[in-house]
């Protein structure tokens, strides 16, 4: 043995600080592989432990993002702007899991009764067309699978101001509602509509795909979703007003409604709490390969007084599976709740990168490229690796 | 499990422990080992005796007029010839008195390992931590070890021990937990966060100081009190026989060493993070195998005032094997 043995040792890890460790442990538990959850882990070990000012120069929206994405964790979030929301930290997590024990009650022409006091209303249902199966991709493999059940809900909301929720105005909201269901039910847009007095308007039949999403991206822990029209159910639509300051508001009949529902539409399709999002968290655009096209729910969406943890932490798979940005105006516009996700799947995706070698957009470009296979309808999937300085012969 | 290279190879964990070396290999479903006795013995050379030992496929390496057989025989034939077989490592690291340590831990590796299949092959090899105040005591054994692999045309990194055993054994904890290794030659402790190791160092007494110390007092042969150590003693009240009963003493003073240690650098540590829950410690290694030794140790940190609160102690699944696996995961985290 020669006497020239050296030791190069790595720099010593450093685990993320006591606010982003609740970020990193919560996001750790969502990985079922031990081997990708160690992978993970030091990976962000990894990157805590690189220089900070560095770290923080190149980086530095990115890196104030994440410093909220850690405190909205350790602190509880209020979930409503506009009322008495429950304290909820997204701890408590394993209870989310849980399905209602909820049946129908009545069926009639005009409406269903289900058990926790659901009432939907059927008078503004579109005519039925033919049943489609929703589509779903493993993300080991790309396999495309198909159930006549969806796989998840699309939250939704409109944009515009409406009238203010009093007494005075019932004529002038009871209005707005049957003309944003009259629109809805024509062009086929969502599968539900709850108006501003809490009253539940099934729109399309749930086998059938709503025009609600659009180009759009999600994934949980085993699939992801491309063009959610055909995979999640269509989504539900609460009618809010915004207030002076720009903060949304709902009735609290329209939240006391959406949780039944939620119920009933979890319960009935076994639909995991990571796949009840909102259309501004799966909303891409191709064209410039950006996140957040539609903005409805960015902010403000009342997760835990629905009964589901805050998903707007997860990370956006739009960024982490096919490299989609998003625009700097964005970053100013849209609320802090989303840029939690945006936050999340950047590091992500800085993180796979250097996993693989490669620089943040060397990598973005190629799993932009992979977004164009999956946009192809007659494609036939075969994601490789990219190449990497690091590859292995 | 899909982990393999595009020429079908896979990773490698290895642990390089005083008494025995495990290498483990990722299988399709579950993981593969195979190890051997880190020791070796010496036979006179003759071309007869070469001959047999080639025949029956006995790993031996001729030396002068010496014929060395090392690894899982080396036992057998120390037992034959009534000699203790010798060790490349002591306590926890290459042997100082031994010289041929490097030059038969690295035969050892080879015939256990064989040659990497290309230059990115990655092993990660498990390393003692230094005693506490002694922080540059495993820098030349490690180093030697890296080398020794990178001959073999590994890409090798280094993990220690005790981290080892919580990679192995607390991904239910988000590898947040004790990791125990009481081997032959060191215990070795490792407090792990995330898993990112934040205290990390060895103590200096295990199996071999049991074995020694017992032959010394019962006057038999170390490695037969290893024997009696490995297949028969149990841990109980008052044993029947006098090896036991001297086993039993060295083991409790074993116990109580590494437990006042432990309290001692997690009081004075000033790294330790604020952990919020208590947390699990997880025993492995070969001195851990007799039945009862968890119950001991068990009742032994009840007895002190333990500075981390535990949620749980437990033995690792497979103790003897816990330190390549965990060495292993390390490196398949890394493809």
């Amino acid at each position: 043995m020669s006497n020239a043995a050296s030791v190069a040792r790595a720099p010593r890890l450093r685990a993320p600080g006591r606010a982003f460790a609740k970020y990193v442990s919560w996001r750790a538990e969502r990985i079922a592989d031990p081997v990708k959850r160690l992978g993970y882990l030091r990976g962000s070990a990894a990157y805590w432990t690189g220089n900070p000012v560095r770290r923080g120069l190149a980086n530095a929206k990115l890196h104030r993002v994440s410093a909220f994405v850690a405190a909205a964790l350790l602190l509880p979030i209020p979930m409503i702007t506009d009322g008495a929301a429950p304290r909820q930290s997204v701890q408590a997590s394993s209870r989310f899991d849980l399905f209602a024990n909820v049946w129908t009650v009545e069926n009639s022409p005009d409406y269903e009764l289900y058990s926790n006091g659901l009432r939907i209303e059927k008078r503004f249902i579109a005519a039925p067309r033919e049943a489609v199966r929703f589509q779903r991709w493993r993300l080991d493999n790309n396999a495309r699978e198909e159930n006549p059940a969806p796989y998840g809900i699309v939250f939704h909301t409109t944009e515009s101001d409406a009238a203010a929720f009093q007494e005075t105005n019932n004529r002038r909201l009871r209005r707005a509602a049957e003309g944003t269901l009259g629109f809805v039910q024509s062009q086929r847009a969502y599968h539900f509509v709850i108006d501003r007095f809490g009253r539940v308007f099934r729109t399309v039949p749930e086998n059938e795909p709503a025009n609600h999403a659009g180009s759009s991206v999600w994934a949980d822990e085993k699939y992801y979703f491309v063009n959610l029209n055909h995979s999640f159910l269509g989504g539900w639509r609460i009618i809010k007003k915004k207030k002076a300051d720009g903060k949304p508001s709902v009735t609290e009949p329209q939240v006391m409604s959406a949780r039944l529902l939620t119920d009933v539409l979890r319960a009935r399709y076994r639909i995991p709490p990571a796949n009840c999002v909102t259309h501004a968290q799966v909303s891409v655009n191709p064209g410039n390969m950006g996140v957040g096209y539609h903005t409805d729910w960015s902010w403000g969406f009342p997760f835990a007084r629905l009964g589901l943890p805050v998903n707007y932490l997860t990370p956006l798979p739009a960024i982490t599976l096919f490299g989609f940005g998003f625009e700097d105006y964005y970053s100013n516009i849209a609320a802090e709740e989303l840029q939690d996700g945006i936050s999340a799947g950047e590091t992500n995706l800085r993180q796979d990168a250097s996993r693989r070698g490669l620089s943040t957009a060397a990598y973005r470009r190629f799993l932009a490229k992979r977004f164009k296979e999956v946009e192809d309808p007659h494609r036939h999937l075969n994601f490789s690796e990219p190449e990497s300085r690091s590859s292995i012969p | 499990m899909t982990y393999r290279y595009s020429d079908g190879s896979t990773p490698v964990g290895l642990d390089v422990g005083t008494s025995r070396i495990v290498a483990a290999w990722p299988s399709e479903t579950d993981y593969i080992y195979r190890s051997e006795l880190n020791s070796f013995v010496t036979l006179p050379g003759s071309k007869f005796t070469e001959n047999v030992l080639r025949k029956e496929k006995v790993p031996h390496t001729l030396r002068g007029n010496e014929i060395l057989v090392q690894g899982n025989e080396s036992e057998r034939f120390a037992d034959l010839l009534g000699a203790e077989s010798r060790r490349p490592m002591a306590r926890g690291f290459l042997n100082p008195d031994e010289p041929e340590s490097m030059t038969m831990l690295q035969e050892l590796l080879k015939s256990l390992l064989g040659t990497a299949k290309h230059a990115r092959q990655k092993l990660f090899f498990s390393v003692p931590s230094a005693p506490p105040g002694a922080a540059d005591t495993a820098t030349f054994h490690e180093a030697s070890l890296r080398q020794m692999l990178t001959e073999l045309g590994y890409d090798a990194k280094s993990v220690s021990e005790g981290l080892a055993v919580v990679y192995s054994e607390l991904e239910g904890s988000n590898y947040t937990g004790i990791g125990i290794s009481i081997g032959g030659g060191l215990c070795n402790v490792c407090m792990s966060y995330l898993a990112v190791p934040v205290i990390s160092f060895s103590v200096p007494k295990a199996g071999d100081y049991i074995d020694s110390n017992a032959a010394a007092v019962t006057n038999e042969m170390a490695t037969r009190v290893r024997l009696i150590k490995e297949n028969n003693f149990v841990f109980g009240g008052v044993q029947q026989e006098k090896a036991h009963q001297v086993i039993s003493v060295y083991y409790d003073d074993l116990i109580n060493t590494l437990i006042g240690a432990m309290k001692d650098v997690f009081t004075k540590s000033k790294s330790l993070p604020r952990l919020g829950r208590p947390i699990p410690m997880i025993l492995s290694g070969g001195s851990t195998m007799p039945q009862g030794f968890r119950q001991r140790f068990e009742q032994a940190i009840q007895a002190v005032e333990f500075p981390v609160p535990l949620s749980e102690i437990r033995l690792a699944n497979d103790p003897l094997t816990a330190t390549a696996k965990g060495a292993l995961i390390a490196a398949l985290s890394e493809m």
